[in-house]
């Protein structure tokens, strides 16, 4: 009997220390394709912006662009990226399920974004100079490549007079430098290191600005069907965006230690970074965009209107 | 008796059945099947883009076999005739041979720009490695008792490689050119993402940067066709060469 009871109360006592605890709180997962730019997904990690509303997110693995980052995205192998409005056209007119959800990169206040150089030893001191000459360009039909051709048309240079040639970002301005192209077009970080680097050897021609004045260029985009069936979690990853975007207007020095850390570039090559109000979609941007690759006949007129392509649906401050 | 010539083109047609297939039940957006590939085919060759890209990738491919051949197989012999210069070849080979082209671009861009010449040199990169490892093995495995005959013959060093080992290391030499033509092949990608305005991997990237899947698979097609061709040029050498060793020897 006592050596029975003792045996009940040895089961108990496992029972006990072995019962299964409450279930924590569901969290949201979610998988972001990444390419190594002042993002504030980055600031939004770091600071627990996305862990407070309960979702997970990974980082999975560095892209060479947008593009790239697309394809990962509709192919359900992440949930989101960050592209330019242009790719985001392109995709969407292919079918694409994807849907741009919150500012990353922007020509605005002082921040022109896209900048364009040219050696300064070079005859080239207008657009209408580059007739014949060879212009740099990082992927084919991104917002940089779009921007070139406004430029050119607006200086009223065909498109034909000029020779696009694919080169990354990182190798362009060697290539300036070798005199291998004679433009060449960049952005953060690599317009600082270029600006160091070969402060003497090239010379600004334009920025965007010059071009079309401010302009959102690229945003975060969501798989659109995996954002229908996660609202809440959707919801969480643009909110957290957001208060990253106000975090680093408040504690900008911070915020590029945080961006050097997670990219692994130099502090010295990040500059601070401005983003739209609340990290909004602009959708008169996304027209512009949409309806400068129609007049194009890159893209179907008719065939999509700017809510297809982006949404401040999932931004709390903006569709509450 | 089955007919060899239908059983050999059996392979592509039971390749694109289950490209069909998979593509069907996947239903991913960038893998369309095959049925839609084939008009973006169609479409390419009828409007003149795939010959202006395919003459524009012949070239570079081209060149940079051609460097690769010439490089591969005399440095390779070399190495067999000069043990020194196998001893300082060959551990280089085998440290650059992991080096992805795609890591010296700027050393590519600063020695060669971003014209024709860097890409040939891209092409060369992938495609000397192979030739060269094949040459040597092949002329180490000729038969060391037809050497010794040869010697025993009165054949100096000059006529024994000349006449002897040369030919009969010929089919494997041919086959390390077969092996590097499809290692150069393969970059052309990576080649013509340096600086170009043209060719199949320029067009590759293009439909794939703009999300034509359609077209870029038919032109991963029509890259595959090309490489086809060429390999069973190549092969047919090595068949006449192989046939020319029976009957003189």
């Amino acid at each position: 009997m006592r050596t029975y009871l003792n045996w009940l109360v040895c089961l108990l006592i496992l029972t006990a220390c072995t019962s299964t605890p409450a279930a924590p709180a569901a969290r949201s997962s979610l998988r972001y394709v990444n390419f190594k730019v002042y993002d504030p997904v980055y600031v939004a990690l770091d600071q627990g912006f996305f862990a407070q509303r309960g979702l997970e997110v990974t980082i999975i693995g560095d892209t060479l662009g947008g593009p790239t980052a697309i394809q990962a995205v509709a192919s359900g192998s992440a949930e989101a990226g960050l592209a330019s409005l242009p790719a985001l056209i392109n995709a969407n007119a292919s079918d694409l399920p994807v849907v741009g959800v919150s500012d990353i990169q922007s020509a605005i206040g002082d921040q022109p974004l896209e900048e364009f150089f040219v050696r300064a030893d070079s005859a080239i001191h207008s657009l209408a100079d580059l007739r014949g000459k060879t212009v740099a360009v990082n992927l084919w039909y991104s917002s940089f490549h779009y921007t070139i051709l406004m430029a050119l048309e607006q200086a009223g240079v065909a498109e034909e007079e000029v020779t696009f040639v694919l080169l990354p970002f990182e190798h362009q301005a060697l290539a300036l430098e070798r005199g291998q192209v004679d433009m060449i077009g960049l952005m953060q970080p690599y317009t600082a290191y270029a600006r160091q680097a070969y402060a003497d050897t090239f010379r600004l021609l334009f920025t965007a600005f010059d071009v079309f004045g401010e302009k959102q260029f690229t945003t975060h985009f969501l798989h659109r069907d995996w954002a229908a069936d996660n609202p809440a979690a959707a919801r969480a990853f643009v909110d957290g965006i957001a208060d990253a975007i106000d975090w680093i207007a408040a504690n900008p020095e911070e915020a590029r230690t945080i961006i050097a850390r997670y990219t692994g570039i130099e502090a010295r090559y990040i500059p601070d970074y401005r983003f739209q109000p609340d990290g909004r979609v602009v959708l008169d941007d996304v027209r512009f965009w949409l309806e400068y690759m129609q007049q194009r006949g890159d893209v179907t007129p008719g065939r999509l209107t700017p809510e297809d392509v982006a949404t401040n649906a999932f931004n709390s401050r903006l569709s509450e | 008796m089955l007919n060899i010539r239908w059983l050999s083109f059996s392979g592509f047609g039971l390749l694109a059945a289950v490209w069909e297939l998979v593509a069907q039940v996947l239903a991913s957006p960038v893998f369309p099947p095959f049925s839609r590939v084939l008009p973006a085919l169609w479409y390419l060759a009828w409007s003149g883009q795939a010959w202006h890209h395919t003459l524009v990738s012949i070239q570079h491919i081209s060149l940079g076999f051609l460097w690769a051949a010439i490089s591969g197989v005399s440095i390779g012999i070399a190495m067999t005739q000069y043990r020194p210069l196998a001893l300082i070849v060959t551990p280089v080979v085998d440290a650059v041979r992991p080096v992805a082209a795609l890591t010296i671009f700027p050393l590519l861009i600063l020695i060669l720009g971003v014209g024709l010449w860097s890409k040939t040199m891209v092409i060369w990169w992938t495609a000397w490695p192979p030739i060269l490892l094949t040459t040597v093995q092949s002329v180490r495995q000729v038969d060391p008792f037809v050497i010794e005959a040869a010697r025993l013959d009165g054949a100096g060093r000059r006529a024994m490689l000349t006449w002897i080992i040369l030919p009969l290391a010929t089919p494997g030499i041919i086959t390390g050119l077969r092996i590097g033509l499809g290692s150069g092949w393969i970059s052309l990608v990576a080649a013509e993402m340096l600086g170009s305005s043209a060719g199949l991997g320029y067009a590759i990237l293009v439909s794939s940067q703009t999300f034509a899947f359609p077209a870029m698979y038919a032109v991963i097609i029509l890259i595959a066709l090309i490489g086809l061709a060429m390999n069973s040029a190549l092969a047919g050498v090595q068949r006449m060469v192989e046939v020319q060793l029976c009957v003189h020897t």
